[in-house]
């Protein structure tokens, strides 16, 4: 067993000004809860619904008008804590498999969709997955090789669960990023979603863990395509 | 543990077992297929106000066990390189680690783990 040593301990979490940031978020009751999803296989369906019903029975669904609600009012007004069931990349396997899942037990999911996946065509979809780290864990799922969402399913999920953009084309927006590419992945992949589920989408996701802070450069893209939230996967900040 | 107390007598005690063990069961769970639970703060960056917020009822005090657990996973983070950690900083996993161990408090306050739900699930 060792000794513990509390100036070492406080050296190593006061390095980092994140650290102290989510140590500020925690001890001011201002977070939420996630449980991020990628695939949703067949195989893994049991699992999912044990989870999805041990959330409904000790937290709330999550609606983007509880999280407005929060900030207006700086008050939770539930007796359970919330969750939100985060379902990433816009994969077939979303709507054949967790959605009746979700659905059964009315439970707000928000779904993260790189907007360009869903327009590109079927026999190209495992490729353009392959080249966008859009990992698909289980390929043969479908004999027809659709892999992605198609837009009547992503309308279908949107009448009562939270669309939320995730780039368009699964793309790491850094500091390096070129202006055109940032105009492509945070506006133009908004407004594909906008057209598609017809009505504005407000949540914007970077892809690992950028922040809105730290990327400068983007706000003038994300303030221009009209989101009202950022998402990594540290924070949801309130840009407007 | 139900106190931020328990916590930092757990830290006094040099007894940190039990959180490298779900940091050893967070390395082995398979993200691509699973459910993996963390915790995100809410900023309102629109605000110049600092306030406290109020929580859910059932949460109580809590929050302030996932506060210290959350640093404490981060000291523990802190020791690995940025290769191990995947170039996230150490609070990434970190509030992940802290999520698994500290999902939520049972009726009597104490931490329920996240592995309590999947439990039928899991493969040894």
């Amino acid at each position: 067993m060792q000794q513990f040593n509390m100036e070492a301990f406080l050296k190593k979490v006061t390095k980092d000004k994140r650290t102290l940031e989510m140590f500020r978020y925690l001890v001011n009751k201002s977070y939420i809860r996630v449980v991020n999803y990628h695939n949703t296989n067949p195989v893994d369906a049991e699992r999912f619904e044990a989870e999805i019903n041990y959330y409904k029975e000790h937290f709330v669904p999550v609606t983007l008008k509880d999280i407005d609600n929060f900030f207006e009012t700086k008050v939770w007004p539930y007796d359970k804590p919330g969750l939100i069931p985060a379902i990433f990349e816009g994969f077939r396997n979303h709507y054949d498999i967790i959605l009746p899942i979700l659905d059964k037990y009315e439970y707000t999911a928000w779904f993260y969709i790189p907007s360009f996946f869903m327009d590109v065509p079927v026999d190209e979809q495992i490729p353009f997955s392959n080249a966008h780290e859009l990992t698909v864990t289980n390929k043969e799922m479908y004999p027809d090789k659709r892999v992605a969402m198609n837009w009547d399913e992503i309308r279908d999920i949107a009448k009562r669960h939270e669309i939320c953009c995730h780039t368009g084309s699964h793309f790491m927006i850094t500091k390096e990023t070129s202006d055109e590419d940032m105009y492509r992945e945070i506006v133009e992949a908004k407004q594909v979603l906008d057209r598609q589920i017809g009505r504005e989408v407000e949540v914007f996701c970077w892809l690992y863990g950028e922040e809105y802070y730290y990327n400068t450069r983007a706000h003038k893209y994300l303030k221009e395509a009209g989101y009202k939230y950022v998402v990594s996967n540290l924070k949801l900040e309130r840009i407007r | 543990m139900k106190t931020i107390q328990d916590v930092l007598d757990s830290l006094n005690s040099g007894n940190l077992e039990q959180y490298k063990e779900v940091m050893e069961y967070c390395s082995k769970r398979v993200t691509s297929n699973e459910g993996i639970p963390t915790v995100i703060g809410l900023d309102d960056l629109t605000s110049s106000s600092n306030e406290a917020y109020q929580g859910a009822k059932e949460e109580g005090d809590f929050n302030l066990v996932m506060a210290a657990g959350a640093m404490v996973f981060t000291s523990l983070y802190e020791e690995l390189s940025p290769e191990q950690l995947g170039h996230y900083p150490p609070i990434a996993p970190a509030m992940s680690a802290m999520t698994e161990m500290f999902f939520h408090p049972d009726a009597d306050g104490n931490a329920v783990q996240y592995r309590e739900v999947v439990r039928d699930f899991i493969k040894e």
